[in-house]
């Protein structure tokens, strides 16, 4: 015991001193990676996806445009309603689509 | 080799080492956490992008069946066989009027201008709003019988997205019902006695059917 003591073996200052500062660097690494992955778990749950029919339409027309182009075929007067669906305050969880009425 | 053991057995910066080991753990352990998140975020935008991309498709679909359904294009053709002289027979047309009547119109007339053709097919694209354009490859078809009658009329059209990454492709089939008609009435007396025959084929678009994928 005494031996152990007097013993003058040991760590330096600076290996003391770099390995807190490693052992910090890694706390914090872990900290960070945490509270990210907190964020992104609470916008995904947060993220409406399903899908309903539904919701107040616009008027608005269709364009048929002829994409071989050995005929002219152009119609742009079909009348439609647009539907959009989903949260109003978040546009990427929005859906759109429309429908055809004679 | 005796150096070697000498340095393995040393306890001389092991506290650095422990600390680096810690440090690899830590780094590992965020890697895997950050990744978890993200891909499930991207799970769900793909999710919402998958089905923006099925309503953009099913909506050109829904409006193609219900534009065609119950519209018709009937071909007259009337003969007049006087009791002397030799028998007229004129053509005529009562096209389609709904709103894809352009479409229909220019298939049926290319079908009745092209006898030796079973059908006529075009390409061509559906935007509407802000959606993606979609694109339809519109086939009309026709089945003879003994290769002059035609017993049967058939519309398929596959639509998708040229250029989504969705592969979110529809088949629309929409069948014909032919319906011939004829009536023969005699007017005129003796010499001026005429007969006229009036066949009329009428061709009315029946409900159609949505399915997914490309079918036949």
């Amino acid at each position: 015991m005494k031996k152990k003591l007097r013993s003058r073996g040991g760590e330096t200052l600076v290996e003391t001193l770099c390995a807190t500062a490693i052992i910090v660097l890694s706390i914090l690494f872990l900290c960070v990676s945490a509270i990210t992955a907190a964020r992104i778990n609470y916008k995904v749950q947060n993220t409406d996806t399903t899908f309903r029919y539904g919701g107040a339409g616009t008027q608005e027309t269709v364009t048929i445009e002829n994409v071989s182009g050995e005929e002219d075929l152009s119609i742009d007067n079909i009348a439609i309603t647009l539907h959009q669906v989903g949260d109003e305050k978040k546009s990427e969880s929005q859906y759109t689509y429309y429908t055809y009425q004679k | 080799m005796a150096a070697i053991r000498a340095k393995w057995h040393s306890r001389h910066g092991a506290t650095m080492m422990m600390a680096l080991l810690m440090l690899l753990v830590a780094t590992v352990v965020s890697v895997v956490v950050i990744t978890s998140a993200t891909t499930a975020m991207r799970r769900v935008n793909s999710d919402h992008a998958q089905q923006q991309a099925w309503l953009t498709v099913s909506s050109a679909a829904q409006m193609l069946r219900d534009g065609i359904e119950g519209d018709s294009y009937a071909q007259v053709v009337t003969k007049v066989t006087p009791r002397l002289g030799s028998p007229t027979t004129t053509e005529s047309q009562a096209p389609a009027t709904g709103d894809f009547s352009a479409l229909l119109n220019e298939a049926m007339d290319y079908l009745r201008t092209n006898i030796a053709q079973d059908h006529y097919e075009t390409t061509f694209t559906v935007s509407a709003g802000e959606l993606d354009p979609v694109t339809v490859h519109f086939f009309l078809f026709r089945k003879m019988v003994d290769g002059d009658e035609v017993s049967e009329y058939g519309i398929r059209a596959f639509l998708y997205l040229p250029e989504g990454e969705q592969d979110c492709r529809m088949t629309l089939k929409i069948g014909g019902t032919v319906e011939p008609k004829t009536t023969t009435t005699t007017t005129g007396r003796w010499s001026s006695r005429q007969e006229t025959t009036v066949s009329t084929t009428t061709i009315t678009w029946n409900t159609g059917s949505i399915t997914k994928g490309a079918a036949e």
